[in-house]
């Protein structure tokens, strides 16, 4: 055992040596760098708007396009998309045309109020925030499906799922032990 | 760059000598063997019924994509074809469902006939996949993996240049494999060590990361550290057989400790089906005189990979056999043009030139070998059939270098490849 | 080919040199490379609102590595290559350009959060901040939850129940054709999963006034 420990010891002297005249890579040079740099691979705000709105094919683009730039790039698209979904679509609940609608959840960003609830929508504030207990999905399907006074499509305006399976904690971190 | 290259050969000079001391110890890894394989496959197992259970109630995508990968991962543990092949099939159910079909599927399809080594059809799902557009550095690495495998080193390569993480460790594994590839063992090291480095808060990738440095560290001639990072992989997870296995080659080849490789490679023929192990034992029983013995172990690798699930991964083994030891040279050559299309590497090309060879096709082996293998590959086996195929055709100092060569490879080529090379070198 | 090259100038050999690798005895080909899917960059949600513990803060969560199985959490670990990011736009016009950024890197087990702080470099490309990170060592499955806490932040990482419910399934029918309603009750498709969770909570302060628009980023590091 004592054997296997020092043998065990001085390998990970090894792995942690410099090496000096041996590189993995020509192409690269390998010093560590001043700044430690990342390249975006993927982003969110809003729950689910990836997955309803942007087609395959796009997923990669939208997730690194800029929020300040993604209306300009998917306003459209995401309209075509509404349209499709809910081809009777006319305003909904919060009384936004197609195109307006479309055009607020292009930009990818979730409003959070720092002075008022923070909520999804709690019957009286909208878009201020998202709480971990908020019902995001009923309140997406009602605006997609619901129409102007939420009562169009009623078998599409609420997934009947409201809650989470564990609730959640007074106390940070919040969310739930795991199962 | 010429002192580099220089110390880079002084390196590989030595790297290749043999060290007389023994390295393993039974005590070390004796606990390792007792596991049973209900305990190794414990916690996959656990998971398959989760989703199993989930699929059954809700009879969704996700459960059969989960299931998929649960038995790809299975299959690697146990090396049970049927959990490929069911893996496989899931997937294809999970696609079905998708009308676009859902790149990470493709994705998983590639990897999965990798494993199979179905190269073309993993080409295929992987080209699949990077079309449909989304995922796509992921979609590129498998394609570098697929070029890999089949010898397209310039895509491969290309692929790479382009890939622009190039201190991650996707980047950096696959780095290795290319200096690997070109014979530059000492930076493939440095290689999977940085790209380790970028996972030792991972347990699976640094585990995967280790196993294969442990190999790499055999191949440079540092025994006992690649005897140490096996011990550490199975230290962190005991049902690792590719560990075992690799400690089994050090017993047998190095420290030539019969006994102990034996009881490895026993223990691990009966709780996994990987066929080659049965090569292993018949080299022991070769080495223990028992030529029953060792025919039986080849008739039960050959029956094992001979399935049809598994003989596309064992093409080379069989081929292989069917020349130097089932003296069936005409059905080596016609394997080996099987490998060529499923594969056109130099070691394929190797296979052609090595059938040749044996069915005394001397002309043919050399322009095979020479147009396709010679400095196309640095591997051992393929510099000790050129040796051979030089001899062959009247060039005996060149073919005295390549076996020479191939000799300081003594550890990879195990003990009665080294005695056969060495007795060609007396002889021819 | 290089090797070969400088070995016949120095007329060290007619061939060229060996590079020992496995014989077919051992297997010779590598195990292969692990998936390249399913890396720990893909975030699965991200929640922001006011801390239920003082009015004063704001609680953001970002979630990665969604669908974990209870069996499957307590090998579940961070991508140590990849920093997460909240950005921050706390401009009054609402540009949706980050202002502030909160990053989250994780390394050897701990996670580090640095920020808030406007940003290095804004965009696509992000640079590490280099301002003394609160650290917390990484929660493992099973044990209470580490909390690391300093300047009135607090951070958490480690695996969690996953917040989010929704019939994905039948909201996937109805979508693919084969449904067109929602059953009552629906099933969620999240239910028993776990999530690795990221969860910093900041004094309102220190992030503006009014409102803020955020996003979160997962990032690789190059």
């Amino acid at each position: 055992m004592m054997k296997t420990t020092l043998k065990y010891l001085s390998m990970i002297a090894f792995l942690g040596m410099v090496i000096t005249f041996t590189a993995c890579d020509d192409d690269d040079d390998n010093d560590m760098p001043v700044n430690i740099i990342y390249e975006q691979e993927d982003q969110m705000a809003r729950p689910a708007i990836n997955t309803v709105f942007v087609s395959t094919g796009e997923k990669d683009i939208f997730n690194t396009t800029p929020p300040a730039e993604q209306g300009a790039a998917f306003a459209t698209k995401f309209n075509d998309k509404l349209l499709a979904l809910n081809p009777g679509y006319t305003t909904n609940l919060l009384g936004l045309d197609a195109a307006t609608f479309t055009g607020v959840l292009a930009t990818d960003v979730l409003t959070v109020s720092l002075n008022a609830p923070t909520t999804f929508y709690d019957g009286t504030n909208v878009l201020t925030g998202r709480k971990l207990e908020d019902d995001v999905i009923t309140v997406e399907l009602i605006l997609l499906f619901g129409g102007p006074d939420a009562m169009s499509n009623p078998g599409l305006t609420d997934d009947h799922v409201d809650a989470n399976d564990k609730s959640f904690s007074d106390s940070f971190p919040y969310l739930a032990s795991p199962h | 760059m010429k002192i580099t290259s220089l110390l880079m050969i002084a390196v590989l000079l030595s790297a290749c000598s043999d060290r007389g001391q023994s390295v393993t110890d039974f005590k070390d890894y004796e606990s390792y063997l007792s596991l049973s394989q209900a305990v190794s496959s414990g916690p996959v197992n656990e998971e398959l019924k989760f989703w199993s259970d989930r699929l059954k109630k809700n009879n969704d995508d996700a459960s059969l994509i989960k299931l998929g990968a649960l038995y790809s991962e299975l299959f690697k543990e146990t090396g049970l074809a049927e959990h490929i092949v069911l893996s496989d099939s899931l997937y294809k159910e999970a696609q079905k469902r998708n009308a676009e079909g859902l790149v990470e599927i493709y994705q998983a399809l590639a990897a999965n006939a990798i494993s199979q080594h179905k190269f073309q059809d993993a080409k295929e799902y992987a080209e699949k996949a990077l079309s449909l557009k989304d995922k796509k550095s992921a979609s590129l690495l498998l394609l570098a993996d697929v070029s890999l495998e089949i010898g397209d080193y310039a895509r491969a390569n290309q692929i790479l240049r382009q890939f622009k993480n190039k201190r991650s460790f996707a980047y950096l594994i696959r780095k290795a494999k290319v200096k690997d590839h070109e014979g530059m063992l000492d930076s493939a090291i440095v290689c999977m060590e940085q790209a380790y480095h970028r996972v030792r808060g991972n347990k699976a990738l640094s585990q995967w990361a280790l196993s294969n440095l442990a190999d790499m560290y055999g191949h440079a001639g540092r025994i006992e550290d690649s005897y140490a990072v096996y011990l550490n992989v199975l230290r962190n997870h005991p049902s690792d057989d590719y560990s075992l296995k690799g400690i089994a080659w050090i017993a047998l080849s190095h420290d030539k400790k019969i006994k102990d490789a034996k009881r490895i490679v026993n223990t691990l023929a009966a709780r996994n089906r990987m066929p080659e192990l049965h090569l292993i034992l018949a080299e022991i029983a070769h080495l223990e005189g028992n030529t029953l013995e060792k025919a039986n172990q080849l008739k039960k690798f050959r029956s094992l990979a001979s399935v049809p699930a598994y003989r596309p991964m064992y093409m080379k083994y069989l081929a292989l056999l069917e020349a130097e030891e089932f003296n069936n040279a005409s059905a080596a050559v016609s394997m080996a043009v099987e490998e060529i299309n499923n594969r056109s590497t130099p070691q394929s090309f190797d296979l052609l030139a090595w059938g040749y060879y044996h069915q005394n096709k001397f002309k043919e082996a050399f322009e095979v070998a020479t147009k396709h293998v010679e400095n196309q590959t640095f591997e051992p086996e393929a510099f000790y059939h050129l040796g051979m195929i030089y001899h062959a055709n009247g060039n005996h100092e060149k073919g005295d270098q390549y076996l020479k060569e191939a000799l300081k490879c003594r550890f990879e080529l195990g003990p009665s490849t080294t005695a056969k090379i060495a007795a060609a070198i007396e002889s021819l | 080919m290089r090797l070969k090259l400088n070995l016949k100038t120095l007329g060290l050999a007619l061939v060229a040199i060996v590079a020992c690798a496995a014989s077919y005895l051992i297997a010779a080909d590598h195990i292969d490379s692990p998936a390249v899917t399913g890396t720990g960059s893909d975030i699965t949600d991200v929640y922001a609102f006011q801390s239920p513990a003082n009015a004063n803060n704001i609680v953001f969560v970002v979630n990665v590595q969604g669908l974990l199985a209870p069996t499957a959490t307590a090998a579940a670990s961070f991508d140590e290559e990849v920093m997460i990011e909240i950005n921050i736009d706390n401009s009054a016009t609402k540009d949706n350009t980050e202002d502030l950024v909160i990053q989250a890197a994780f390394d050897n087990g701990k996670v580090k959060v640095y920020g808030p702080e406007a940003p290095i470099q804004k965009g696509v490309m992000s640079t590490l901040l280099k301002s003394s990170p609160i650290e917390a060592s990484i929660s493992a499955y099973g044990a209470n939850p580490i909390i690391g806490e300093s300047n009135g932040i607090k951070v958490f990482a480690g695996p969690r129940d996953d917040p989010f419910f929704f019939d994905l399934n039948q909201f996937k029918a109805i979508i693919g054709g084969t449904a067109t309603s929602f059953n009552n009750p629906g099933t969620d498709a999240f239910a028993g999963t776990n999530v690795l969770a990221l969860v910093i909570e900041v004094p309102k302060s220190m992030l503006g006034s009014g409102s803020i628009n955020i996003w979160a980023t997962s990032n690789r590091e190059m």
